[in-house]
């Protein structure tokens, strides 16, 4: 009796338990097969004035789009690169008889919206709107594209925003590597490898915007799609309306000259205070219209197109190199290349090399890629199109690129069918054909210490952060012929002499200072007083904040006053603060005294002999000495912030004499994000008997 | 004769009429399906064969409100880990699963809710029903996932919190606006109650609130009804319900007064300015004239606020209204970056001064229609594509348990009048009860 108990209560125990856990789960379920996806109606008219116009009928919601396509990108900018960016981005910037600000308010109160801008090889205007709100958007459309007024002042206020953001391009490795191997693809005069500088947006006036407006926007140079719910008498009425006076013209030639690459190696461009290496790998392909087209396209999938593709699965998740792997295929009309890369840690630098070219190697082998992975890769990139077909701004853009492109409707429609037939075998032939060992070109962009790590990998050819061969900077900088000693000498002998320094016992500086960041400047104060070698106190002023530091290193303390709230500061922070208490140019009379400092003269550049410091903290610092007055004329450094390396320069001018010491009125910093002047005044050893060197 | 001619006279006048009507709607409504599974899950079904894409969304009545002080976070907490091991699937594996089949998946966290949303190319819905089923009531709360999550949690509050600039406006001026009830933590919730929970404390908490009763599943595009109702009853038939614990009445504490307080912020390049008001919950009948009060007042370069301050005065660089609108309670937060050589004190007295004014005379007929179009154009956002519809009537469902509003919600707006502005200025916006926050840069090296 009780075994039976025992027997029933272990059954029933069993049968609840394996219940509890094991709730029938179901499997991953499978796709049913795919929609024979159908691709939507549309229709092309020409214009009168020969403008053809594409006609996409969607009445799901009663809204309006058009779009503009006018033929001519980048390569037009010639020299001045960032000629057709800034021309498009002006085309809203006044229009007809309204002002920036007036087309602005018009829009904003119908919710409607009016853009231009650039894509490479083309411009594109685009107009949005509720159908009921059709007329006002399309009158300030058609203004855009057939009056744009290019207002001297907007041009101006453009011009701070395009050479702000132009700053921020030296902050991230990853566009400067991109950069270098555009340069060493396409030949570093080649179209395709320019970008916007200070100099080249400067050299761009409102004339050339002018100019370039009307050698790109005629109706023979363009197409325009209208996608919504219109009516399609109505619109064509319209269309040939407003544009029945817009004149043909010459289009002009966009094919850009045959590439000159450079020489096979690795581009390195040594950067201090790296966080991570940029690296890139490219090689030049085909043109768009190439039958090896979309096999390359997959390629870049499977090289970095998604989780499963080749460099996630192995620089990411095998190994841990780097989060962010990529690889891609270009798609320009008449020149493209392959590139894959990443982000990756500075000492797997030339680890993460090895296993992109590995990758790349086992792509050219037909067993390199199983069928398995390319159908999971396949379905993605099926997958991403099909997805893309709800944004109705893409149905517009595939149609209007076809055109561009000169690649044949059908091979839109059929897409999803092109690249479903795609084999491994297919993959491995454009591999072994375009993707080699020796036809890649590696770029990187990485700590200085790297450069001999990268050596097995080709020849190195040193580029500066520019983009400007390192060999050309070292010729440009002739040996000098001088020693540091005797650079340090002229210098303290240009500034007053070391005994004069020596009898300096305090310092007082008093200046005006203005800020410049985004566009706006402002004015306040500064105040410094020494008693060397051990206490500072410090007071910023502007009209919204100011801040106090007081450093007194004979007690070991140190205070920071902002707004309103004073902090003893501790630690780190005060080891820190305490250097403060070094005025620069008196201390570099001493540099050579101390064995912490690596000094090396570098060489000669613009008639400044040129001295390269390193401190204990592996920091660089490059001190320009004028040749003639052996003055201290600028100081380079590049500061490590979270956000990665800036690049920081301080210039001395107009020195004058202090009782003796010569000391700069002016001292100018940049950074890429702000700059900031001061005009100073100086007294040699003031009377400090106010100046307590602690807060009150 | 004179019959004849008034009545065709009238048909040509209902026709033109009917003509011009059509060529005015703003937009054509969405067809749906609601129906009750008997475990309280409720589902929409919307069609769309506009484009071969389908969306899931699974909308839960849980956010940081739901929470108790001490316990702050959960909710947040479980959007992350909802993307772990469940018993169906390892983790790691979701993210992969629904890349590879050409989509996209993510989740986001508020006050009053957890969303989470699956886009897939339309042959693939039963990967995204068999997905969100498996993780209502299959979840692993177990120490791998947990601890995974939590490291990414705290990363993710140090990343909001301390690497933007005035990152913790949000947190304080919840705190003020919200004193006495559960909006006064932010979603984000505290570090140390994250570190502190137990998997006990996780598994509660999920166990409550995830359950099909408190859920509404929205499936949006191109599918067969017929076939997405199998796999419902399916995969989320069976699923347990529980009943949802009651919920304690909100009672916040008003303000009485202005309080000001200062924050000192090492990321900002330039002051800013937070002032707050208590404004009304989403529900309240007063939403809608207050919503176009401050698109009016604040809200993009024709509002009042960006004219005077930024573009004829400048003494501001950017100017804007954050709406702060839930369930239960809301808010109403102007943002003002003070331009450089300015002071905070003349854009206080400038703001003031906008909303003295529209308090004493309303606005114009013009900015009520401009404010109108706006709110119109935006109407229709929510009405072409699979995920803002299955947002929307997502949304509609939970508050209102009427989905039918995203056809309707409209009409809301077109009634308000200058009155009404006039009137919700008056009783929200006073000048003498609200919060000024006060960001200033704080000078490091």
């Amino acid at each position: 009796m009780n075994m039976r108990k025992i027997l029933v209560a272990i059954l029933l125990f069993v049968s609840f338990y394996s219940k509890g856990i094991s709730q029938e789960v179901p499997p991953k379920p499978e796709p049913l097969p795919a929609n024979q996806f159908v691709f939507p109606e549309y229709k092309t008219v020409t214009l009168s004035n020969g403008l053809k116009v594409f006609l996409i009928k969607d009445d799901e919601q009663p809204t309006i789009m058009i779009n503009l396509l006018v033929k001519g990108g980048t390569v037009l900018d010639g020299k001045k690169s960032g000629l057709m960016d800034y021309m498009s981005s002006m085309l809203t910037k006044g229009a007809g008889k309204r002002t920036a600000l007036e087309i602005a308010q018009t829009l904003d109160g119908i919710g409607a919206s009016v853009g231009a801008g650039i894509r490479g090889e083309y411009m594109e205007v685009t107009g949005y709107s509720l159908k009921k709100h059709f007329n006002t958007m399309f009158d300030i459309f058609a203004d855009v594209v057939l009056a744009p007024t290019f207002p001297s002042d907007e041009f101006d206020k453009l011009m701070d925003q395009y050479i702000a953001s132009i700053k921020q391009r030296k902050s991230s490795s990853q566009t400067i590597a991109s950069d270098m191997v555009k340069a060493a693809v396409y030949g570093q005069d080649h179209p395709f490898a320019q970008f916007m500088t200070d100099e080249s947006l400067k050299s761009i006036k409102i004339g050339d915007l002018k100019d370039s407006y009307k050698k790109t926007f005629f109706p023979n140079n363009a197409t325009l799609s209208v996608t919504g719910d219109f009516d399609e008498k109505e619109i064509i009425n319209i269309l040939e309306q407003k544009f029945k006076n817009w004149k043909q013209g010459t289009p002009p030639n966009l094919e850009p000259p045959a590439p000159k690459s450079m020489k096979r190696g690795v581009y390195f461009i040594p950067r201090p205070g790296s966080k991570q290496s940029s690296v890139v790998i490219s090689q030049l392909t085909i043109p768009r219209n190439h039958p090896d087209y979309y096999v390359l396209d997959l390629t870049g999938s499977v090289m970095g197109g998604s989780f499963g593709a080749k460099l996630f699965r192995t620089l990411r998740e095998k190994y841990s190199f780097t989060y962010t792997p990529f690889a891609y295929h270009t798609s320009s009309k008449y020149i493209n290349r392959f590139a894959c890369g990443a982000e990756v840690k500075n000492e797997k630098t030339d680890s993460s090399i090895t296993i992109i070219m590995e990758q790349l190697q086992s792509l050219q082998s037909p067993d390199g890629l199983t069928k398995e992975d390319l159908d999971r890769i396949k379905s993605y990139k099926i997958g991403s199109y099909l997805m893309s077909f709800e944004s109705s701004g893409y149905i517009s853009d595939l149609i209007q690129g076809a055109d561009f492109y000169g690649v044949p409707m059908d091979q839109i429609k059929n897409y999803p069918q092109i690249i479903q037939n795609i084999t491994t075998l297919d993959i491995s032939k454009v591999a072994a054909k375009y993707l080699t060992n020796e036809k890649s070109y590696i770029a990187v962009v990485g700590l200085p210490s790297l450069r001999d790590s990268l050596k097995k990998f080709g020849p190195i050819y040193e580029y500066t952060l520019d983009i400007k061969p390192v060999e050309e900077e070292k010729a440009s900088k002739k040996a000098s012929g001088i020693s540091k000693e005797q650079v340090i000498d002229n210098f303290a002998k240009a500034i007053g002499g070391k005994d004069a320094i020596k009898n300096v016992k305090a310092l007082k500086i008093e200046g005006s200072l203005i800020l410049s960041a985004q566009g706006q400047s402002f004015n306040g104060n500064v105040m410094q007083v020494f008693e060397f070698p051990d206490k500072v106190h410090t007071l910023t002023k502007t009209p919204f904040f100011s801040t106090e530091v007081w450093i007194d290193k004979t007690k070991n303390k140190g205070w920071t006053k902002a707004q309103d709230s004073t902090i003893e500061l501790t630690g780190d922070q005060l080891a820190e603060a305490e250097e403060s208490t070094k005025f620069e140019l008196f201390d570099l009379i001493n540099i050579l005294d101390d064995p912490k400092y690596k000094v090396d003269v570098k060489g000669e550049k613009e008639g400044m002999i040129m001295l390269k410091v390193v401190d204990p903290k592996e920091n660089q610092q490059i001190y320009y000495f004028n040749k003639t007055t052996g003055l201290l004329d600028k100081i380079e450094t590049t500061q490590s912030t979270p956000q990665g390396p800036m690049d920081i320069s301080i210039e001395f001018k107009e020195y004058e004499d202090f009782k003796g010491i010569k000391l700069p009125l002016k001292q100018i910093t940049t950074t890429p994000m702000f700059s900031t002047t001061v005009d100073a005044n100086y007294w040699i050893n003031p009377d400090l008997s106010g100046e307590s060197f602690q807060p009150k | 004769m004179r019959i004849i001619k008034k009545l065709v006279l009238a048909i040509a006048v209902i026709s033109i009429a009917g003509q011009v009507y059509a060529k005015d709607e703003s937009f054509k409504p969405i067809k749906f399906t609601k129906e009750t599974l008997d475990n309280g899950l409720q589902v929409i079904y919307t069609i769309d064969k506009s484009a071969p894409v389908v969306a899931t969304v699974v909308h839960y009545r849980v956010g940081s409100r739901y929470e108790i002080p001490g316990k702050t976070g959960y909710a947040h907490f479980f959007e992350h880990l909802m993307f772990e091991a469940t018993n169906a699937y390892p983790r790691a594996t979701i993210d992969k699963y629904v890349e590879e089949a050409g989509g996209n998946m993510n989740a986001h966290t508020s006050n009053d809710e957890t969303v989470f949303y699956i886009k897939l190319p339309s042959n693939q819905l039963q990967l995204a029903l068999w997905i969100e089923s498996q993780r209502m009531r299959g979840l692993h709360v177990d120490s791998i996932g947990v601890e995974t999550q939590r490291g990414v949690v705290t990363e993710e509050m140090k990343m909001r919190r301390e690497n933007s600039a005035y990152g913790t406006f949000f947190d304080k001026i919840s705190a003020y606006l919200f004193k006495g009830g559960n909006y006064e933590w932010t979603t984000i919730g505290a570090y140390d109650d994250i570190q502190n929970a137990k998997i006990s404390d996780f598994k509660g908490f999920y166990d409550t609130y995830y359950v099909p009763n408190n859920a509404t599943l929205v499936i949006a595009g191109d599918f067969n009804i017929d076939q997405a109702r199998q796999w419902v009853k399916e995969y989320f038939g069976k699923l347990p319900s529980k009943p949802i614990p009651p919920e304690k009445p909100m009672t916040i504490q008003p303000l009485t007064q202005t309080i000001v307080d200062t924050v000192y912020d090492e990321k900002a390049q330039l002051p800013a300015l937070f002032i707050g008001y208590q404004g009304t919950s989403s529900l309240d009948s007063n939403y809608y004239p207050l919503s176009l009060l401050t698109t009016i007042l604040a809200a993009g370069e024709s509002s009042r606020m960006y004219q005077e301050l930024v573009d004829k005065k400048r003494i501001s660089v950017e100017a804007e209204v954050f709406p702060l609108s839930m369930e239960k309670a809301g808010g109403i937060v102007f943002i003002d970056v003070i331009a450089p050589g300015k002071t905070i004190d003349e854009n206080i007295k400038e703001i003031d001064n906008l909303i003295k004014q529209v308090a004493k005379e309303g606005v114009t007929a013009e900015e009520l229609q401009k404010a109108k179009n706006i709110m119109e154009a935006s109407f229709v956002g929510d009405k072409k594509n699979v995920l803002p519809k299955a947002m929307s009537l997502a949304s509609y469902n939970s508050y209102y348990q009427d989905p039918s509003l995203i056809n309707t919600e409209l009409d809301k707006y077109m009634k308000v009048t200058q009155e009404d502005l006039k009137r919700v200025a008056n009783l929200y916006l006073k000048t003498d009860k609200r919060v000024i926050l006060i960001y200033l840069p704080k000078q490091g090296s």
